[in-house]
């Protein structure tokens, strides 16, 4: 399984080195890419530009700096491509992050207002915050 | 130390060491001298709440991480386990299914495995004191039978979690938890957070919030920062329990050793020491886990009042089990969203669990140094591999009964966060290292406690489980000094 894995992921970066530098992918910096990935996870969303920038560079700051080169290329790749969620679940968890940092489910998700960023969601200083389990959904009172 | 020999020397502080000493206290005498060593240090909970803020505090480092304590042979694969006092109480999610009575005859059922030496009717009694000790939350009707109610009500059901108990009854539940449903004995109620490893209400139980006053007790002496590396072995019986503390070695002697350090050095410490037993640090392993995301038409899944909210039986158990493993399926409410305006919660997400079996690949021998094993692990069986197809196959029709759009997989994790096998439990030297009662089958004064003793693994969480296993050993391996007297 282990080889599959490996074989799959170097073939992967092999066609990216290959591909991506055809794309322009190292024009854009990780920064640059992260945002934009999100930027086009969220298009139907007005989100705040500058708190998406700031969300990123939160998100590293906390990640550390120990990421691969790999990791650069894959996160470029993805930006040039416009994969989303559905196909990568680093997608998935950057992108659920980032709203979750957001104000947006403080706004019950209304669509129509500007998607501010508010500091790097964390359970730690804001605990019970899932916001849609009971506590915001509470069940329906016994007839 | 107190003393230069004792009644009882225990390694670890985790769930086995606890409930192994928790039953053997109630049963011996107030004279018992009994020695606790354990590698890592107490840490209150909140401070390692703060930890997680990523605030400095006094306790910071002095806990090794575990990727630091042992040499991995295949560094793509995780395994994760928390070093300190209350071992991996203090990083697990409280999941307590039980197992179910076919998890113990997997080879009379269905020629896969072994039998294990003790059956679920034997086990049910410990079963339900652990559970009473945990306050653990729980549904009346479950598919493991259960001769009482749960202390805790259950966690609520999400809408989708609804639908699929009303399909599939008692083949899919409120998740049995040990994540409080309401407050009880200093904890907190879950509130769904979903970072458990930490809980940061204090909703779970630990070693530490567990008040079994263990560790109070005036027959034991804890003695922290003292990591356990060999016992020397004289005419089949351990005499004496080497570890190192401050860079100092030390040797003490003991009447009865009990090893509850994890699966990897519960196996360093028996190899260190000689033990010759064919199957001392093989078969390491554990479940195979991977989440799917399934998108529904119209229909709002919310609600929930925990981090995992259900666990579905519907693939777990069967004659399939002789071609492919059985599948736990775990309904999660972690704050996950489906990205799509107007649609956010349409969705649910549920991680599936595949049982998997000891294969040589997987193992754990000695290396240069006598502190760390070395793990190797060539993959997942194939056995394991053939549930995920199994279960990829069968999951569409069995939430025919949601409105369900689209199933997205994922790919396996690098873990499911528990550490199985190396000191498998059987009937002879011939098929294992222990007895039903953990004891050594060749040194009969030394138990191995744990998650080590597995002889299969199927996929329901293991705790609960290792932790009755802990309390039946020392329950029906010691005299009560109550009736002796």
């Amino acid at each position: 399984m282990f080889r599959r894995k490996f074989l799959k992921i170097a073939g992967l970066g092999a066609a990216a080195a290959v591909v991506l530098p055809s794309l322009g992918a190292y024009a854009v910096s990780l920064n640059e890419a992260t945002a934009g990935i999100i930027l086009h996870q969220f298009h139907f969303l007005d989100l705040d530009r500058k708190g998406v920038e700031q969300f990123v560079l939160d998100y590293y700051q906390q990640e550390g700096s120990s990421r691969s080169a790999f990791a650069h290329v894959k996160m470029r790749g993805y930006y040039m491509l416009n994969i989303n969620s559905d196909q990568s679940q680093l997608v998935r968890t950057i992108t659920t992050l980032y709203l979750l940092s957001t104000d947006f489910f403080q706004n019950r998700m209304d669509e129509r207002k500007i998607v501010r960023y508010q500091g790097i969601y964390d359970p730690y200083k804001t605990p019970c915050a899932n916001p849609f389990s009971a506590l915001y959904y509470p069940p329906a009172p016994a007839a | 130390m107190k003393h230069t020999a004792y009644d009882l020397i225990v390694v670890g502080t985790g769930f086995a060491s606890t409930f192994f000493l928790y039953q053997y206290l109630a049963k011996r005498p107030a004279t018992e001298k009994i020695l606790v060593l354990e590698r890592g240090y107490p840490v209150p909970w909140a401070e390692r709440v703060k930890e997680k803020r990523g605030e400095q505090t006094a306790y910071t480092g002095q806990n090794p991480d575990w990727r630091s304590t042992f040499v991995n042979k295949q560094p793509r694969k995780d395994w994760m386990f928390t070093v300190g006092f209350g071992g991996s109480s203090h990083c697990w999610y409280a999941c307590t299914p039980r197992f179910l009575p076919n998890d113990f005859r997997m080879k009379t059922l269905y020629g896969v495995g072994n039998d294990w030496p003790v059956h679920y009717e034997e086990l049910d009694p410990y079963y339900e004191q652990v559970e009473d000790i945990m306050a653990v939350s729980g549904p009346a009707d479950t598919p493991f039978p259960r001769k009482k109610a749960y202390a805790q009500p259950p966690h609520l059901f999400t809408e989708v979690d609804k639908r699929l108990h009303q399909k599939y009854g008692n083949l899919y539940i409120n998740q049995p938890t040990a994540r409080a449903r309401v407050a009880t004995n200093g904890r907190n109620p879950c509130c769904a957070s979903g970072v458990c490893s930490v809980c940061p209400v204090n909703a779970k139980f630990t070693i530490d919030n567990s008040n079994m006053g263990v560790y109070e007790d005036p027959r034991v002496e804890l003695l922290t920062g003292a990591q356990v590396y060999g016992l020397e072995l004289v005419q089949d019986r351990v005499r004496k329990v080497s570890f190192r503390r401050d860079n100092r070695d030390y040797h003490v002697a003991g009447e009865v050793v009990a090893l509850g350090a994890n699966a990897l050095f519960n196996a360093n410490i028996l190899l260190n020491s000689g033990d010759t037993n064919a199957f001392t640090g093989q078969g390491l392993g554990e479940q195979l886990g991977l989440q799917a995301h399934v998108y529904l038409d119209n229909l709002e899944n919310v609600g929930g009042s925990t981090w995992v909210n259900a666990n579905g039986y519907m693939l777990y158990d069967g004659d399939h089990r002789r071609e492919a493993a059985a599948c736990l399926i775990e309904s999660s409410n972690a704050p996950f969203f489906r990205p799509e305006s107007g649609k956010w919660r349409q969705m649910a997400s549920f991680r599936m669990v595949f049982e998997d079996l000891p294969t040589p690949a997987n193992y754990v021998t000695t290396s240069d140094d006598v502190l760390q094993p070395a793990v190797f692990f060539g993959g997942p069986s194939d056995y394991a591999l053939r549930g995920i197809e199994r279960m990829k196959q069968q999951l569409p029709e069995i939430l025919s009964c949601l409105p369900v759009e689209k199933i997205i997989y994922n790919d396996p994790y690098a873990t499911e966060a528990h550490i199985l096998g190396t000191a498998r439990m059987g009937t002879s030297t011939q098929d294992s290292v222990v007895d039903k009662h953990l004891r050594h089958h060749q040194y009969r004064n030394l138990f191995v406690l744990g998650a080590s003793s597995f002889t299969t693994y199927t996929p329901a969480n293991p705790t609960l489980t290792l932790s009755a296993l802990s309390l039946l050993a020392a329950d029906q391996s010691f005299p009560s000094s109550h009736s002796a007297t």
